[in-house]
């Protein structure tokens, strides 16, 4: 079991997958802005933060990650994005340890939370060389 | 003879001696080669004593001839103290029919017009028409220019669709994004249900499951259909359709987008608005225009407040914003096709020039008020009564233009 954080403003994709995610066992909870996001993450030191990317607002998704890491260094992050362009374009800045493409299967973020919690520690988010301690997103 | 002209030297002389006459003559001549040399129609009118007589024709190049498909004798040099045999524009004849118009305007008159060249191939014609005048200033004679912008008209209608569709690309922040969101939840919420149903307490939960997929499903339905009444190639058909359910529906259309940036939308309808002959999709698009425009317009929370209301032969629209406004020049400018203060943004300069065609081609009145820091006002008043024309394609009609030449637009 672990505890995630899912930060999404689409109401019903975060019904889907807070649902999906309970059902697999883990303890979640959910934010619909990227304000309610960081200060549910600094509330609850998730293991896991799942962010879309496009939160509707100047604060995406990987923003709120990095902010949630300067106050829980070992949290992991996963960013959601429908924007496949942005993806294949390499457009993706350092902030999430991993990039899952919408729509995705139940196996898929599954899987992606497994490995997060399972890979390296996250990188220190507190400064230092980003490009040394940022590694490149990983595509589901 | 008595009479006398400017030279260019400035010092009077008198005409009539036969070397003036003679070098009149050779003036006339190369005038007369220059205007037969370009490919722009020109013709010569002289302004009817009577508004219910017609304009005649005092010149016509041999481009003008072939516009209106004149052939060479009927522009014959008419003998002395004969009328032309063409001795005035058809109205029967597009391209006569728009000089005829032209001598009913009091300045510059511009408009585009088509003409079927051959059975198959279509031009269009841009007209620019100026009155010249008499030393009193009443207008004795207009100068119609007709310039073929076939080529330049086909890019338009391109930029313009792409514009269209930009549009639906714009509010819905991403069509793949947008699709992709209820897609997504529906995929997770099926993948769910079947894990679970055969769980003997899994029924409210499935339940639950189904009822995303069913309003994931509607929400992927609605974006399609917004997609595709966008993107379809409608005529531009007029029917009485409420103002206040057209600013509704262009609401529902523009809401991710003024939700995706944080703005807030008001909605002030009147009750009493009569019905008004439109096309209800083409003042939706101009709505969902302004409201674009209005939410890019501030840096912080934009507030854009619509409201409609009853006025004395219509319908009034007024669509504000208490964004950054426009300075005096921008908006000089703000109907300019091609003119953009977003051009790194993507903007095409396009957006406002078609909401303005599209209102003139609905009779209707477009202004802007702006103040920098305060905020700009888009008021569209539509009558209950409109002139219906056929055939019309109003975004090409190019009335927009016309009507700033001869008025000018309303500074703050």
């Amino acid at each position: 079991m672990a505890r995630i954080l899912i930060v999404e403003d689409n109401q019903s994709f975060v019904d889907a997958l807070v649902f999906t995610l309970q059902m697999e066992g883990h303890q979640v909870w959910s934010a619909v802005s990227a304000d309610e996001g960081i200060q549910s993450g600094l509330a609850h030191h998730p293991d896991v933060v799942v962010a879309d990317w496009m939160l509707g607002s100047e604060v995406h998704g990987g923003e709120v990650c990095r902010r949630i890491q300067l106050a829980c260094p070992r949290v992991k992050s996963i960013i959601m994005t429908g924007y496949v362009d942005l993806v294949s374009k390499g457009a993706w800045p350092a902030a999430g340890e991993a990039v899952i493409e919408k729509p995705f299967h139940k196996e898929d973020i599954v899987g992606a939370i497994n490995r997060a919690l399972s890979g390296p520690p996250a990188p220190d988010a507190f400064g230092g060389n980003d490009t040394v301690h940022f590694q490149s997103p990983q595509v589901y | 003879m008595g009479q006398t002209a400017v030279s260019s030297t400035g010092v009077d002389e008198p005409i009539g001696t036969p070397g003036d006459f003679a070098r009149l003559q050779a003036e006339l001549r190369l005038l007369r080669l220059a205007t037969e040399a370009t490919e722009n129609g020109v013709v010569i009118t002289a302004q009817p004593a009577a508004s219910d007589l017609l304009p005649s024709v005092l010149y016509a190049n041999s481009a003008f001839a072939g516009l209106c498909r004149l052939t060479s004798s009927d522009l014959a040099e008419p003998a002395t103290g004969t009328a032309p045999s063409y001795a005035s524009p058809s109205p029967d004849d597009p391209v006569g029919k728009t000089v005829l118009e032209s001598h009913h305007s009091e300045g510059i008159f511009s408009t585009d017009v088509r003409v079927q060249k051959t059975e198959c191939a279509e031009i269009v014609l841009r007209l620019r028409s100026m009155p010249l005048r008499n030393p009193s200033g009443q207008i004795t004679h207009r100068v119609a220019i007709f310039r073929d912008i076939t080529q330049q008209a086909a890019l338009e209608e391109v930029a313009r669709r792409n514009e269209r569709l930009a549009c639906v690309g714009l509010l819905a922040a991403g069509i793949a994004h947008e699709i992709n969101n209820p897609t997504g939840a529906a995929l997770l919420a099926a993948e769910t249900a079947l894990a679970i149903m055969d769980s003997p307490q899994a029924g409210p939960q499935v339940a639950a499951c189904l009822q995303n997929i069913v309003k994931s499903m509607d929400r992927c339905g609605q974006i399609v259909r917004t997609l595709l009444r966008y993107s379809r190639e409608e005529p531009s058909e007029k029917q009485a359709c409420s103002i206040n359910d057209v600013a509704k529906q262009a609401l529902d259309v523009a809401r991710p987008y003024v939700d995706g940036r944080g703005a807030e939308l008001r909605l002030e309808l009147d009750p009493e608005a009569p019905l008004a002959p439109m096309n209800p999709l083409e003042i939706e698009l101009v709505v969902v225009n302004l409201i674009r425009n209005a939410v890019q317009a501030g840096n912080g929370k934009v507030i854009v407040t619509i409201r409609t209301q009853r006025t004395a032969d219509g319908v009034r629209m007024v669509v504000g914003d208490s964004g950054c406004g426009m300075t005096h020049e921008q908006l000089a400018r703000v109907f300019d096709p091609l003119y953009t203060t977003r051009r790194q943004l993507g903007g095409s300069g396009l957006g406002m020039s078609i909401a303005y065609g599209i209102i003139q081609g609905h009779d209707g009145q477009m202004e802007v008020e702006s103040k920098p820091g305060i905020g700009t006002t888009v008021i569209i008043d539509l009558p209950v009564a409109a002139h219906h024309e056929e055939g019309g394609r109003p975004a090409l009609r190019g009335a927009g233009r016309r009507a700033k030449e001869e008025h000018g637009w309303p500074a703050s």
